[in-house]
């Protein structure tokens, strides 16, 4: 539950996990606490996302085909599942960001008109 | 796709492993969490705490997770199924009565429909049998016989052949039984004439040689011959080289007409036919003449000009294969426009010149007989059954739910949604269900082998019922949809569960009245249905006995035998008056009082009609009569009452005996004795009168429950073969010996058959009434059965639960009497509004049962009158055991635990 009181971040509309999460991967392979604080740094902290939502989306992620997951060593020495973006996943990044540019231009539009 | 489908699977068999990858991902997420803390300065213990709050619950972490990898449902689902197995283990007393309450319902059903695929869709080795019809020409004057005993004679035939445009295939066969002479020994075979089409509008082609074709069906002509598989390895020794081969055949016996056509003996083979074809036979062909169960050679029906014009229906079958898409009506309608035209045409001076109507029956028709009404009732009935176990089951769920009230209250506070509650109960009835549906198909065999006891005889085979594929899939389909029917009530009634009040009533109280009410309505239906198939029983049972009690017009306790003389006996002369010398020898034996013989016997499946011109009555042309020769001494041996006049003298040409329904009918009851009757045929009329001289009372001849049709009967001389009736005081297994000895004496060729006393002539002829009675009287007594444990079930039940409540009542003064009236009024109440709605329901089914009666009303009051006191009865017992055990309550005992 984000704590509204200290923390006036942003929530995630729905959907828009995955298409983050792709993203961020779109780099290097990293690891979930990886992603999560990718996210929060790029976003400028705007972003913060629920490990309740995160560890879902990537499983989702991965038997969807879109992302695969392989065990390595983490920089702190232990064993971490790093998530990379397949080729399948780099077409459905590329469909939605232009979907996404779209929809923010159209609704931006409505909302510059008054 | 694909990778979709390895994880999915890689989640459902390495579950474990899965776990413990998220398991090791979750942990190094925290560690790498904590790790930050640290370096932003805080003490260790701090930062795992801060990383444990930023992090939240991991359990629902987890749970979410696992909702994401689509395998959520079967995954509940085999969880379920682990729970419900462990749960069900350890409550054996209850899962063995549901098992073992749903095995007697799907097993009962199962047995009826293994009985069904078997009688009603036989496989059969033609092409498309669907397609192929008889063609029969009834006539209304021959009033008493089946329009399906007449096969149109050649004229009609050969005329429907030449108008119809809707058969793709036509054939005309004749039956026939011949004696293949091999090697000096003699071997008699069934065989059938056939003409060219035979074999083609069976769909039907030889595995060796070729069939019969037009080269071989030619006027005068006949010397080749098809065989069968079986004669061919039998007789043959699966000879390769057998086409070619000659082979002798004498006819045995024919039907009078065809006997000047069987000149030749030696046959020329030219083809075999598969294995397991033997058309025709009679289960495949009503009244076929020879009852033959199996034909074996075919030869060239070989009709000569004046055959086809012959316009007297014979013993020759028209068998058709439909056009695609033409229907049974369509050729219906044809048929009867081409009788109509050939009635027409037909020669004025026919003897039954212009009466000739058209009748077309589908060949599984025949194949199936009487037996589709009998089954569909069957099958009726153990649906009932079934519905019933299924209220049992669903019953007991439901009090093993309102037992469960704790646990089920502790899940749903845990989070399980209502859907999770049902689909955990109907998988709870899933398991029950399957178990039950494994037991069954042991119980089916064994009523499948208690069936075949009680074979009648007369439905077709019955013999062959196995438990095959088909039947163990309608067993599947049947098991689930009793899981369904079982689970749906206590898994939507259960799981409505009132979250705040368990909760308030610190997790004691649960929903129960309201199931209680529920499992009184079930009880209340299996009450109804169980009235339904107790009156359907009750009918036919005093159905049964009153054929039992038919007047028969003959003693059962008369012994009858057949004797069949072979060709040597054809002429007069060869008689050398068998019959006669035989039936003195026979009443010379010690203990008999009385001979006679007869060629149909009743209840023997002969018939015979003639036609005949009555003195003094409106006579109709072509009109006529049941008919049978019987020589002096029959009416005595048989204990048929003369009731006026006398019997026959030795070979008495020129005089006949008739029965009451003939004196009923030609002579309005008045005295016949004295007056004329001569044969049919306008042209002989006047040469051929013959005087009555006695009335007979009447005869129950073709079955128990039809009315004797008028018949004339007169006196016997020379038969081909003929029923000897015996009456005597010692018993039939002294007799038979004296008798064959008699005969052998005469000569040492001769052989008795079908021996048998009237009275089991009788009870074959009650086969079909006795196991259709029995069987619907055991399904609705294991319904009863049922019925009386679910209503003792939730008495006992409710006692249990109100033992407090009872014990209170108790405290406070109420008599034992009270509560024995408390508990037996709940039980007596659902019994009547069951019994009502029953009544109700055996009103409303009426016209179902109607037909197999015998006797008595579909609204019989003694049906109606026994049904309920039997049930109250019985009910009352169900109810007065757990009664008496409130009575007994101890209150300080049911007080103690409060």
């Amino acid at each position: 539950m984000a704590d509204s009181k200290t923390d006036p971040k942003l929530e995630l509309p729905q959907g828009t996990l995955d298409l983050l999460i792709l993203k961020t991967l779109t780099l290097e392979p990293l690891h979930g606490w990886g992603i999560s604080e990718r996210l929060q740094q790029i976003s400028r902290e705007a972003l913060q996302v629920q490990q309740g939502s995160l560890y879902p989306a990537l499983h989702r992620l991965e038997r969807r085909g879109w992302i695969k997951a392989t065990w390595s060593t983490s920089e702190n020495n232990r064993r971490a599942k790093y998530y990379e973006l397949t080729k399948q996943g780099q077409k459905q990044l590329a469909a939605e960001t232009e979907a996404w540019r779209r929809l923010t231009a159209a609704v931006g539009h409505v909302l510059d008109m008054a | 796709m694909l990778s979709d489908l390895r994880y999915r699977l890689r989640s459902l068999f390495l579950r474990s492993h899965v776990e413990a990858e998220l398991d090791e991902e979750l942990q190094a997420h925290l560690e790498h969490e904590t790790e930050k803390y640290i370096r932003a300065g805080m003490s260790p213990e701090e930062a795992k705490r801060k990383a444990r709050i930023a992090f939240g619950g991991p359990e629902q972490i987890r749970q979410q997770v696992r909702d994401n990898r689509g395998t959520r449902l079967l995954e509940n689902f085999l969880q379920d199924l682990r729970y419900g197995t462990r749960s069900l283990l350890r409550n054996r007393g209850f899962a063995i009565v549901v098992v073992m309450t749903l095995a007697l319902g799907i097993a009962a059903c199962t047995a009826v429909f293994s009985l069904m695929d078997v009688v009603l869709y036989p496989k059969l080795p033609y092409t498309n049998p669907d397609r192929l019809v008889y063609l029969f020409t009834p006539n209304s004057l021959f009033e008493s016989v089946p329009p399906d005993a007449i096969p149109p004679s050649f004229f009609f035939a050969q005329g429907i052949q030449k108008s119809s445009r809707l058969y793709a295939s036509f054939t005309e066969f004749q039956q026939l039984s011949f004696n293949l002479e091999r090697k000096g020994s003699v071997v008699p075979v069934e065989g059938a004439t056939v003409d060219a089409s035979f074999f083609s509008t069976l769909g039907v082609a030889p595995i060796l040689g070729r069939a019969i074709g037009q080269q071989d069906d030619q006027a005068g002509k006949r010397d080749t011959a098809v065989i069968s598989y079986a004669l061919w390895k039998q007789q043959f020794g699966g000879d390769p080289h057998i086409i070619g081969q000659q082979m002798t055949l004498k006819v045995y016996r024919q039907m009078p007409e065809a006997q000047n056509r069987a000149a030749n003996n030696s046959y020329r083979i030219i083809g075999v036919m598969p294995q397991g074809f033997h058309y025709p036979h009679k289960q495949e062909l009503d009244y076929g003449v020879s009852g033959a169960e199996a034909t074996d050679v075919w030869v060239p029906l070989a009709l000569t000009p004046a055959q086809r014009m012959n316009d007297e229906p014979g013993d020759s079958y028209s068998l058709a294969r439909l056009k695609d898409g033409v229907t049974v009506q369509q050729a219906q309608a044809e048929m009867s426009a081409i009788v109509a035209q050939l009635n027409k045409i037909e020669p004025p001076s026919a003897m039954f010149h212009g009466g000739w109507r058209a009748y077309i029956k589908p060949f599984r028709q025949t194949l199936v007989g009487d037996a589709r009404p009998l089954l569909r009732l069957l099958m009726g009935a153990v649906g009932f059954v079934l519905l019933i176990a299924c209220g049992n089951a669903s019953s007991l769920l439901l009090a093993r739910n309102a037992s469960r009230t704790h646990e089920l209250g502790v899940r749903a506070t845990l989070g399980a949604g209502r859907a999770r509650l049902i689909q955990q109960m109907l998988t709870d009835a899933l398991l029950l269900s399957l178990t039950a549906g494994a037991v069954s198909t042991a119980l089916a065999w064994l009523f499948l082998k208690m069936l075949l006891r009680l074979d009648p005889g007369n439905v077709p085979r019955l013999q062959q019922v196995s438990m095959n594929p088909h039947v163990l899939l309608f067993t599947l389909s049947v098991t689930l949809l009793t899981s369904v029917a079982t689970g749906i009530l206590p898994a939507l009634s259960s799981s409505r569960g009132d979250l705040v009040e368990f909760l308030k009533s610190g997790g004691n109280k649960g929903v129960v009245r309201g199931n209680n009410r529920l499992r009184g309505v079930l009880i209340a239906g299996e009450v109804a249905l169980v009235v339904m198939l107790l009156s359907g029983a009750s009918l036919l049972i005093r159905s049964f006995l009153k054929v039992e009690a038919v007047p028969t017009g003959f003693s059962t306790a008369t012994l009858s035998m057949k004797v069949d003389l072979p060709p040597a006996y054809a002429t007069a002369a060869q008689h050398r008056g068998l019959f006669p010398r035989l039936l003195d020898d026979i009443r010379a034996i010690p203990g008999v009082q009385a001979a006679g013989a007869i060629t149909n016997l009743p209840l023997s499946h002969d018939e015979s009609i003639t036609t005949l011109w009555v003195q003094d009555y409106a006579n109709e042309k072509g009109q006529t009569v049941e008919a049978a020769s019987l020589t002096a001494g029959y009416f005595g041996a048989m204990g048929t009452p003369m009731l006026a006049g006398r019997e026959f003298r030795l070979n008495e040409g020129n005089v006949v005996i008739v029965n009451e329904a003939f004196v009923r009918k030609y002579f309005a009851g008045k005295n016949a004795i004295g007056k004329w009757i001569a044969n049919g045929t306008p042209d002989n009329r006047n040469s051929n009168k013959r005087v009555i001289i006695g009335v007979v009372a009447d005869v129950r001849h073709s079955s128990l429950e039809e009315p004797p049709p008028p018949t004339l009967y007169d006196c016997l001389q020379d038969p081909d073969r003929a029923y000897l009736a015996i009456r005597s005081s010692v018993p039939p297994a002294e007799v038979v010996p004296a008798v064959r000895a008699a005969l052998n004496k005469l000569d040492p060729t001769l052989t008795l058959a079908d021996i048998h006393t009237m009275n089991d002539r009788v009870s074959e002829a009650l086969a079909l009434r006795r196991f259709q009675t029995v069987l619907l009287g055991a399904f609705s007594v294991m319904a009863l059965a049922l019925a009386l444990v679910g209503l003792y079930g939730l008495l006992a039940y409710t006692v249990r639960q109100r033992e407090q409540e009872i014990g209170i009542r108790l405290a406070i003064g109420a008599s034992r009497g009270n509560v024995l009236s408390l508990i037996v009024s709940q039980g007596v109440r659902l019994v009547f509004a069951g019994l009502l709605l029953g009544i109700a329901g055996a009103f409303a089914l009426q016209h179902l049962i109607r037909s197999f009666l015998f006797g008595v009303n579909a609204t019989d009051p003694v049906t109606f009158l026994l049904v309920p006191v039997l049930l109250l009865l019985t009910a009352l017992g169900a109810c007065v055991i757990p009664g008496w055990r409130a009575a007994n309550v101890d209150p300080a005992d049911s007080l103690r635990y409060e």
